[in-house]
């Protein structure tokens, strides 16, 4: 027995140091951590159950019968965040770039079979190259097998996508479907196609950072919900939004208890309300009046800020705030804002949060822009998603509520 | 933005809310366009309107008549509103159509 033992210890030496040592020092001299740095900071300590460590692939083209690191360039398992089950992936960038394969692929299956099946968050930690060129289509039907199983869990389980490296092309669709994506601002890229390419086809000439970086996306695309400066304060939101969700949508949202007294009177908000009509205020600073200590998490914060959402407690309860702006754009709802609201809308109400709005609008943004654009297709979105949420809704009227809006 | 009529459950307005279907200055230049062309001082008219319309329409008071908001509070009083009408609506069940998924535009 001890010799096998010793055996599996090697086996086990070996998927721990699957990515050679030079591309580990590579990969440390960028500022990111690890796979599995990742998971061990992501994860209370000691918690994580790794499963399909000594997978390996099983293809043969182009050489690469001669390479077949165990974990297959992604580490998959389960374990806890604040004492809750969660299910994790952590693509590898040190085995082959963190390129999918079938192996690669059907572990990333299981281990989203497994979240969806127990009902708990699945959380995907993403920096890979895309799909692995040796192992040809069946990397791209792969990819099928993985948006199959986001779409079967949306709703069901909190999913949630952190882009921790390049993640182009297909792969990028897999974290488009999911809840959340947090993005870390000059490490983490997402677009259909590089620079090279976009210059090629569109003559365009645009840096990785402007086209696929982490700020483009929170504040141009709306891509990224969160953004963070390093993949640890990263990680921590990725925590700290856990801490609002259900496991799943037959459950409720934590609890958390708090000092602040549910009767605690809020003058100042009589006091920030300007006396004309048409001045602006900050609804944050009522928001943060409100809930419970003053924390506020807000969700897409650079994108459509006419329009403010986000998590908070109310005694203890989970709540998701949407508010108007009238410090930007006069709190008007365009396209954006109508995108943004309803998305918040239909994540709270999937996941059982209630759902506090604030209101203080002008009506719908007027203009060409606008209608060309489709305004009352998107206005219509945040209409329909506040129409079929069933989840506790209260509002509070603070100023205007003119027009359709 | 989540009134009654489309499923709030509890709403409620500050003394400060307007709920109409616009503005005072927008509206006033609707509704009494021809009456303004025709004033003989339509500066002083249409603040005249302005004031009837802010007055009459831009208040909560209108929509507290109907029953369309279910209270107006003060805004010192908005957290301990909050906590109780959460309170008493976390039991709140409701099931919508069965039905394979709705349509919404996407």
């Amino acid at each position: 027995m001890a010799q096998r033992l010793e055996d599996l210890a090697a086996r086990r030496e070996a998927a721990h140091n699957a990515g050679s040592a030079r591309s580990v020092e590579k990969h440390h001299a960028k500022g990111k951590m690890t796979a599995r740095e990742r998971i061990d900071y992501l994860l209370d300590e000691g918690s994580f159950q790794e499963l399909d460590m000594l997978a390996r692939h099983r293809a043969h083209g182009m050489g690469l019968d001669a390479n077949r690191p165990y974990t297959d360039g992604v580490i998959t398992g389960f374990g806890t965040i604040d004492g809750r089950k969660v299910c994790v992936f952590s693509q590898d960038f040190t085995v082959f770039g963190g390129a999918l394969g079938e192996v690669f692929a059907e572990k990333i299956h299981k281990v989203m079979d497994l979240a969806a099946s127990i009902g708990v968050p699945m959380i995907g930690l993403n920096d890979g190259a895309g799909a692995r060129i040796q192992e040809g289509v069946v990397s791209l039907h792969s990819y099928g097998g993985i948006f199959h199983r986001n779409a079967q869990a949306s709703g069901v389980i909190p999913q949630i996508s952190v882009i921790l490296g390049p993640c182009a092309g297909g792969a990028v669709y897999s974290p488009a479907m999911t809840d959340f994506i947090f993005m870390v601002q000059n490490t983490s890229h997402m677009f259909i196609t590089g620079p090279d390419v976009v210059k090629t086809v569109t003559g365009e000439d645009v840096t990785l950072e402007e086209l696929g970086g982490a700020m483009s996306h929170a504040s141009k695309s709306g891509v990224a919900a969160f953004v963070a400066p390093d993949e640890q304060s990263c990680l921590d939101d990725v925590k700290y939004l856990l801490s609002f969700l259900p496991a799943n949508n037959l459950e409720e949202p934590p609890m958390i208890g708090t000092d602040d007294d549910a009767d605690r009177a809020t003058p100042e908000l009589a006091d920030l309300l300007p006396d004309s009509p048409n001045q602006p205020y900050d609804m944050k600073k009522v928001i943060a009046a409100v809930v419970d200590d003053g924390d506020f998490f807000e969700v897409n914060q650079h994108w459509a800020q006419n329009l403010v959402c986000g998590f908070g407690r109310v005694d203890g309860r989970t709540v998701g705030i949407v508010g108007n702006q009238p410090q930007i754009l006069a709190g008007v709802l365009n396209i954006e804002a109508s995108e943004k609201g309803a998305r918040f809308v239909r994540t709270c109400d999937a996941f059982n949060i209630p759902l506090v709005t604030f209101v203080d609008v002008p009506g719908f943004m007027p203009g060409t822009d606008q209608e060309y654009g489709g305004i009352i297709r998107h206005g219509a979105k945040l209409l329909y998603a506040y129409c079929e949420s069933t989840v506790p809704r209260v509002q509070i009227i603070t100023r205007k509520a003119d027009g359709g809006a | 933005m989540n009134s009654k009529s489309i499923g709030c459950d509890l709403a409620y307005a500050w003394p400060s809310a307007e709920l109409a279907v616009m503005g005072p200055d927008g509206a006033v230049e609707i509704v009494y366009r021809r009456e303004l062309s025709e004033a003989s001082d339509p500066v002083a008219r249409r603040k005249e309107l302005v004031d009837d319309y802010t007055q009459r329409y831009a208040n909560p008071y209108e929509a507290a008549e109907r029953g369309y908001v279910d209270d107006v509070i003060d805004p010192a009083d908005t957290r301990r509103v909050l906590a109780r009408s959460l309170e008493l609506l976390a039991s709140k069940r409701e099931d919508l159509p069965k039905r394979k998924h709705g349509n919404m535009p996407l």
